[in-house]
């Protein structure tokens, strides 16, 4: 062997070098031990351990209270003489108790061995029928002996079995001599503390010991941990991962524990309940737990269990500093579907609730889908599912209406005219208020005036006969019903058509007398209905309208367009479609009336004016805007912020962009042409906001069919029926469909106002609905507004009759509903008791003049025709309960008849014999002096029959 | 045991007591006097409804506004408005009764106590229906076909003045006051009201009239009895 | 006075100035190795560059690119390449000294001693692995896997870069058709390291390091490492940014920067712009300048060198040795040649038959 080996390097340096290594590593590995297993959701769950802990140790307590401590003590001193006593026979008791011993094991031996026998006994059977069966007799036949030989021994063991049971039972009897007492006065006891102890073992459950400690331990929580992640796997909800569909599993219950226990309602967040259970959660709830999940309404990434990368989202700047300080938030880069702001969650509810004009529950979301409605965003955004009418006026005959000047001032500002117009303004907006771009706004307004005026079709007009009285017309404004839609003469229930103000510095008299008379006649499509106005009226009116001027508008001085202008603009479209030079030469070809002319058709056709109103050239022109039908889940990459420094989010880039659209071309260098176009609605911020909920209901997310709210026929018709309601306003006059009638306000006695529809399809006939809402005809005379011609055709009537009858859960026929006639004796008695309560009284067919409205009421003659049979029965019960408000008196109060001797005074009965007899009344009948009630006949009475024939 | 029969002898003198001494209960009575120039009297026009125009020989006149010979205003309802805070009345079981004789209520104006009957008499042949307005108790619209058909009902929250008016009659009105107390008065045509039995205490009184609106005033009542409270309404 | 070194950074960064200024370092590295290896030189150079990072990391946007995980390798990969080429050209070095002053080299006066494998070789190694775990062991506290969006087809991100190692091809596709870049540089790239040894079969001077023994064939295989392959991937993963536009190291990456691209193919040079006369239809005939430059540029330098600087070389070789030696050489320089066309003329290809998808 070598003497001494050499030595490469000092293997002591090298010991030190590994014990420094060794401990480092030691360090580092419980480090990542440790880091990976203190998890943020663990600290939430021991939270919410020892909160749960604190409020069962609460109700242990209030439980603890609650037990009856007299009668505890008093049973306690029964257990405890109880015992005394039996302490008495203590040996005798422990003889028993050792005879009942020894009893069981017996019982256990003679139990095993009756068993075995019975094995014996069922395979010796079996096997016998086998060979009886195969007819193999001497096998059958030995093992029928087996079976009788055995037989006895069987049932002999049975017997002992039996015997054992019963001397064990007595034994026991015995023993419950003794203890008997104190076991009852025991089981007593407990059932008083029972609620006491139950909580009394939630509690120490909850406790988190030692032992809970190691469980949780980092290594050791593989056994059982009491910290677990919690998830719900949700059957058929998805994840869509790009053509790649997966389960979808929501982890947010690790954290938020108690969403769907009661008793946590104002505990800190994460362990709220969620609010209204009934609605949301609960198990019974339309969208349990388990079905549902939280990710479906809520976004956000389920799979992940901690705060950020759930993808919170905060709902304003300072909860985003609260989070970024407590949880160290900031927005996950890597997650597309974050979670929607808690004020717009509304917005998920359109993933499975399609097709429904009104959200139910989601007053914001429907508020959105009502405003981009009014505002005609539909005009120039193509949204699937939300094809709406024209919103604005039709100009195709508009050389009729307005002078071309007013045009133009109107377009510079609409607003100037008339502040609450819907109307957004187009043009001197942020982004065109730049020298250059203002000289070529007006020349696009002057251009689109002009251009508006030539291929405007004449129309003919009819002059109002007289100069109408202004007084006597607003009067007319206030009573016919136009306040159900417009708001006009210093009232403003409804906003529904525009507010009419400043009239006379805007149209022509033979124009609005003609409107008025006839809507149809100047535009085809207008929601705008007649109220069948005489000549006198709508002179009147006219000149009422009229007399509203606005001078300050009227004073706005035309700005000079610049010829060079019209055809430098003209210039650049032509230059989209020719060269140059072609365009140029083409343009020296045109007069300057046609440059303007021409150009005013492209502005029209580059703004999109044609997205609102009806114009000539442009029927079916493209709409100008974005389609919007998947904008909620537009990447927010797509989404152009510009230099607005905004967060980088989707609901504050649609919020801005509806607020202040023109933004975004701040600080970029773009020729007039390529300037956004979108114009400024002057939103409110509440307003934007519920347009920002709509917007982000617009997902790509698709739900699966069984997930989704299946509306049936009779849902589909309500909803077809409520579009038209929502087009035509009815709601501005009418208490329909659970909305107030707004104009219901303005009268101080309700019976004058328009009447209140709830339960019209359970009152009134399909046929003379039908009939009635395409023609119109006084039923209450009293009321001086008018039920408008709307013009429906044959579907949106049959639409409307639908909608009432299934409202009231009324399958909808289209027949009329007889009367079964009664018994001739019962149609007497039934004119005499119309007599005695005298309904001729208020329902008088032809009205008399001078009577205040209070005292009429609906021609009786119609009432057939009209009403539902079973209705009236329930009608003349009781009307208030029908129809709050009405004038109608109650003539059966608490169901008591005031005249005794018809029918013994049988209320129903006698309601029966009423409307049996309405049936076959006739006005003419009654008046012509036919018998009436006896012995109160005055000289009085018989004249005003005479009086009224 | 004597201490006992003592005690109760002590009770049954404050018993005594406190009955016997409606003695120093105090009434409040006062007038309502009118100043300035009563408006015209207007007339009803019954002839819409033919019975009721038979009913009467001469024309009708309003009752809203009726001024007495001695120059003070019939109709003001007069009751105690605070004081009686805490205190409970058994409702009488005696019903106030409003009559419709002749196309009118009699009496136009008057109190009913809360839960007290309240019977509504229909003499007249003609169809009357009479519509109660409440707003803090829910409204009613009795038809009364028949004459002598008679209504009870009750009126579960007191309101200052339930307009009553009848749908087929428009000129028909009347005004009802209910309160949770007896203490409420109507003048008379001497414009007289008195309000009975008030137990001593600091009260405000309060006088209403269906054009001239509201006055109040102040009263303590003490052992000496009868208190005066005169009210003044301008024309 | 930070700002102003950034935008001084920013603009050096150029590919024209950052290649050009790399190449005459590593010129000047091979010309004087003994002075850049001393130890003044190299912590000069290892401070300058320690420095460098130092400050960058004070920039925000250069720190995001520094630090995410998956660059962070990259970044150590250059002090450790840097450490090693430093290593081994001291160690040549000095051999180089010894050889000259005709003494044993390092590696034979290492080899007399001998010594056990236990404890010497293990040991050492078992404590430098322990090191090794507990460095990883941070690493993977500290930096998470960077798990980004879930991957969607229909949106590629932007910049869509190669994996670090292949950032080099991607950089040569700027200037080449991907054929060229993606198939025929690799494989040659490939072939060469392999021919390496079959090329240069010299036994006299394998076993030691040494500079002068060996200089052409170092100076030859760092510029390819160095400067044609660790560059590159220096620029691919802090100089290109979305949409491959170049950004300097502090100028954050914005998707809407526009540059202007004006490259023209060669046959466009002598065509249209000085000849004048419209591109003739025929492929062959377009593409005749680009052919006849291509043959000049392969056979010229192999002829003329053969007679001249490479003499010597060539009888040591053979001819068929020298002939791969050359197209290997040759193919490698034409690189950085094409670089210089495109910086210089905004030349596209030199060759672009668009009718088969072939362009050089």
């Amino acid at each position: 062997m070598p003497g001494q080996a050499p030595k490469l390097y000092s293997i002591k340096k090298t010991t030190v070098a590994f014990a420094v290594a060794s401990v480092f590593l030691l360090i580092s590995l419980v480090w990542m031990v440790l880091q990976d297993s203190t998890r943020e959701w663990k600290g939430w769950q021991r939270k919410f351990m020892e909160l749960s802990r604190q409020k069962a140790s609460a109700e242990l307590e209030a439980a603890g209270k609650a037990v009856d401590t007299a009668k505890l003590a008093e049973l306690t001193k029964q257990i405890e003489a109880a015992r005394t006593q039996s302490k008495a026979h203590s040996d005798e008791i422990t003889r028993v108790k050792k005879e009942i011993a020894k009893a069981d094991v017996d019982t256990l031996k003679a139990r095993a061995h009756y068993q075995d026998l019975k094995q014996f006994q069922d395979s010796d059977r079996y096997f016998l029928e086998e060979y009886r069966a195969h007819h193999e007799d001497e096998q059958a036949k030995a093992y029928e002996a087996l079976l009788a030989h055995r037989g006895p021994e069987f049932s002999k063991a049975k017997a002992d079995l039996e015997s054992l049971e019963a001397a064990r039972e007595g034994l026991q009897a015995k023993l419950e001599k003794f203890t008997g007492a104190e076991e009852t006065a025991r089981r007593e006891a407990a059932k008083l503390t029972q609620a006491k102890t139950l909580l009394e073992k939630k509690v120490k459950k909850l406790t988190f010991d030692w032992m809970q400690m190691i469980l949780n331990a980092p290594m050791l929580d593989f056994i059982r941990p009491s910290l677990q992640i919690q998830q719900i796997v949700l059957e058929n909800l998805y994840d869509d991962y790009y053509f790649n569909k997966t389960q979808k599993v929501d982890r947010c219950v690790t954290c938020h524990l108690g969403i769907d226990q009661k008793g946590f309602e104002d505990a800190p967040q994460p362990f709220r309940t969620h609010p209204r259970p009934e609605l949301f959660l609960a198990a019974d709830s339309p969208h349990p737990l388990e079905e549902i999940g939280c990710t479906v309404c809520h976004g956000g990434s389920g799979h992940s269990a901690s705060f950020v990368t759930a993808a919170h989202t905060p709902r304003d700047k300072k909860q985003a500093e609260a989070w970024e300080k407590k949880y160290h938030w900031h927005p996950m880069k890597h997650w597309s579907e974050k979670m929607l702001p808690l004020n717009h969650a509304e917005a998920s509810c359109a993933k499975c609730h399609a097709g429904q004009a009104e959200m139910p529950e989601a007053p914001k979301l429907s508020q959105g889908r009502k405003l981009a409605e009014t505002f005609g965003c539909f005009a120039c955004h193509k949204v699937d599912g939300f094809e709406r009418w024209k919103v604005g006026p039709n100009l195709k005959h508009v050389q009729s209406k307005l002078e071309q000047d007013w045009i133009i001032r109107w377009l510079q500002n609409p607003k100037e005219f008339r502040p609450s117009t819907k109307m957004p303004r187009i043009f001197h907006l942020r982004n065109t208020s730049d020298p250059g771009s203002a000289s070529k706004n007006d020349a696009a307004i002057a251009a689109i005036a002009a251009y508006l005026m030539k291929n405007s079709e004449p129309i003919a007009l009819d002059n109002p006969p007289a100069a109408g009285d202004p007084q006597k017309g607003e009067a007319l404004v206030k009573e016919l019903g136009c306040l159900g839609c417009h708001s006009a003469a210093g009232v403003s229930a409804n906003h529904h058509g525009p507010e009419l103000s400043g009239l006379g510095s805007k149209v022509k008299a033979e124009w609005l007398y003609t409107w008025l008379k006839d809507p149809k006649r100047y535009h085809t499509e207008t929601r705008m209905p007649s109220l069948r106005l005489s000549d006198e009226e709508a002179s009147h009116i006219t000149s009422y309208l009229l007399s509203l001027r606005n001078e300050k508008f009227e004073s706005i001085e035309l700005p000079h367009v610049k010829p060079e202008v019209v055809e430098q603009m003209a210039l650049n479209f032509m230059t989209t479609t020719k060269r140059q030079v072609e365009a140029k030469a083409e343009l020296e070809k045109m007069s300057e009336e046609d440059r303007l002319e021409y150009l005013g058709g492209k502005m029209i056709g580059q703004q999109g004016c044609f997205g609102c109103h009806d114009i000539k050239g442009f029927e079916n022109a493209k709409q100008i805007g974005t389609e919007l039908s998947e904008e909620g889940s537009k990447d927010v990459e797509k989404l152009f912020f510009g230099f607005v420094p905004l967060e980088h989010t989707r609901q504050s880039w649609f919020f801005q962009k509806l607020k202040e659209p023109r933004i975004f071309d701040d600080g970029k260098e773009l020729p007039y042409f390529e300037k956004l176009r979108m114009p400024q609605f002057d939103f409110t911020d509440e307003q934007a906001d519920a347009l920002v909920t709509f917007l982000l209901s617009l997902q790509k997310t698709v739900i699966p069919e069984a997930m989704q709210n299946r509306l049936d026929l009779r849902e589909q018709q309500i909803e077809a029926g409520r579009l038209i309601v929502a087009q035509f306003h009815c709601q501005g006059c009418h208490t329909l469909d659970g909305k107030v009638g707004a104009v219901r306000e303005i009268f101080e006695d309700k019976g004058k106002a328009p009447p209140i529809l709830t339960g019209e399809g359970k009152k009134v006939q399909s046929p003379w609905l039908y009939k009635f809402l395409s023609g119109p005809t006084t039923i209450r005379p009293w009321l001086t507004y008018r039920m408008p011609t709307f013009g429906f055709d044959h579907a949106k009537l049959t639409e409307l009759v639908q909608y009432f009858n299934n409202l009231d859960q009324v399958p909808p026929a289209f027949v009329h509903e007889g009367v079964v006639p009664s018994t001739e004796e019962e149609l007497q008695s039934g004119g005499k008791l119309f007599q005695m309560f005298q309904c001729i009284k208020c329902h008088k067919s032809n009205p008399e003049p001078g009577l205040s409205a209070s005292f009429l009421a609906p021609d009786l003659a119609v009432a057939r025709e009209r009403l539902r049979p079973d209705w009236v029965l329930e009608w003349l019960k009781d009307p208030q309960t029908l129809q709050e408000g009405t004038m109608m008196p109650t003539f059966f109060s608490e169901g008591q008849s005031p005249v005794p001797d018809i029918f013994e005074g049988d209320a129903a009965k006698q309601i029966k014999a009423i409307r049996d007899y309405l049936w076959i009344f006739n006005p003419e009948a009654v008046s012509s002096g036919a018998p009436s009630a006896k012995g109160t006949q005055t000289p009085a009475s018989a004249a005003s029959s005479s009086a009224t024939a | 045991m004597k201490i006992q029969s003592m005690f109760s002898a002590i009770g049954v003198v404050v018993l005594f007591f406190a009955v016997a001494n409606p003695a120093h209960a105090g009434t409040v009575s006062g007038k309502a006097s009118f100043s300035g120039t009563a408006p015209a009297v207007q007339e009803i026009d019954m002839n819409a409804d033919p019975t009721c125009a038979g009913l009467h020989s001469e024309t009708v006149t309003t009752e809203d506004v009726v001024v007495n010979a001695n120059g003070t205003l019939k109709n003001v309802f007069v009751y105690v408005k605070q004081g009686l805070e805490g205190k409970t009345f058994e409702p009488p079981a005696t019903s106030v009764k409003m009559d419709q004789n002749g196309c009118q209520y009699h009496p136009h104006v008057f109190g009913v106590q809360v839960n007290q009957p309240f019977e509504i008499i229909n003499s007249d042949s003609t169809l009357h229906n009479v519509h109660g307005m409440p707003t803090q108790s829910k409204e009613f619209n009795l038809g009364m076909p028949i004459q002598g058909m008679k209504l009870t009902r009750k009126f579960d929250k007191p309101e200052v003045m339930v307009k009553f008016k009848c749908d087929v009659h428009p000129w028909m009105n009347a005004y009802a006051g209910v309160l949770p107390h007896p203490f409420f008065g109507v003048t008379n045509e001497e414009g007289v009201f008195e309000i009975k039995d008030l137990p001593a205490g600091q009260y405000v009184v309060e006088a209403w009239h269906e054009k001239f609106g509201v006055q109040t005033q102040n009263i303590t009542i003490d052992e000496a009895g009868v208190q005066t409270a005169d009210f003044a309404f301008a024309g | 006075m930070i700002e102003a070194f950034k935008h001084g950074v920013n603009a050096f960064c150029n590919p024209t100035s950052i290649f050009s200024a790399a190449v005459a370092l590593f010129a000047l590295m091979m010309a004087f190795p003994a002075f850049f290896v001393s130890t003044p030189a190299a912590l000069v150079l290892a401070f300058l560059t320690l420095g460098f990072f130092g400050v960058g990391l004070t920039d925000e946007h250069f720190r995001t690119i520094v630090t995410t995980p998956d660059n962070v390798p990259i970044v150590g990969m250059l002090f450790i390449f840097g450490y090693f080429t430093w290593f081994a050209l001291r160690k040549a070095v000095e051999n180089d000294k010894r050889i000259a002053a005709g003494q044993p080299t390092l590696e034979k006066a290492e080899a007399e001693e001998k010594v056990m494998v236990f404890p010497y070789l293990i040991y050492i190694e078992f404590v430098a692995a322990l090191f090794y775990s507990i460095i990883l062991v941070l690493w993977s506290i500290f930096l998470k896997a960077p798990l980004e969006d879930t991957a969607n087809p229909s949106i590629s991100p932007n910049p869509s870069k190669a994996p670090w190692y292949f950032l080099g091809l991607q950089e040569m596709l700027v200037y080449y058709d991907p054929w060229i870049a993606g198939v025929l540089l690799p494989t040659f790239i490939i072939l060469g390291l392999c021919a390496i040894p079959y090329i240069d079969n010299d036994p006299k001077t394998s076993g030691f390091y040494s500079f002068k023994e060996r200089r052409r064939g170092i100076i030859l295989f760092l510029f390819g490492f160095w400067i044609l392959w660790v560059l590159l991937i220096i620029i691919g993963t802090f100089l290109r940014g979305p949409n491959w536009n170049f950004f300097g190291p502090f100028e954050t990456w914005d998707v809407h920067k526009l540059v202007p691209l004006m490259n023209v193919n060669l046959s466009d040079y002598v065509f249209v712009k000085t000849l004048g006369m419209g591109l003739p239809k025929a492929w062959y005939l377009r593409e005749m300048p680009g052919f006849i430059l291509l043959t000049l540029y392969f056979w010229l330098p192999v002829t003329l060198l053969r007679r001249t600087v490479f003499k010597k070389y060539y009888e040591s070789l053979g001819a068929t040795r020298y002939v791969i030696y050359m197209i290997l050489f040759l193919t490698m320089f034409s690189l950085p040649i094409k670089m210089y066309l495109r910086w210089a003329f905004n030349l596209k290809y030199i060759v672009a038959i668009p009718e088969f998808f072939f362009n050089i």
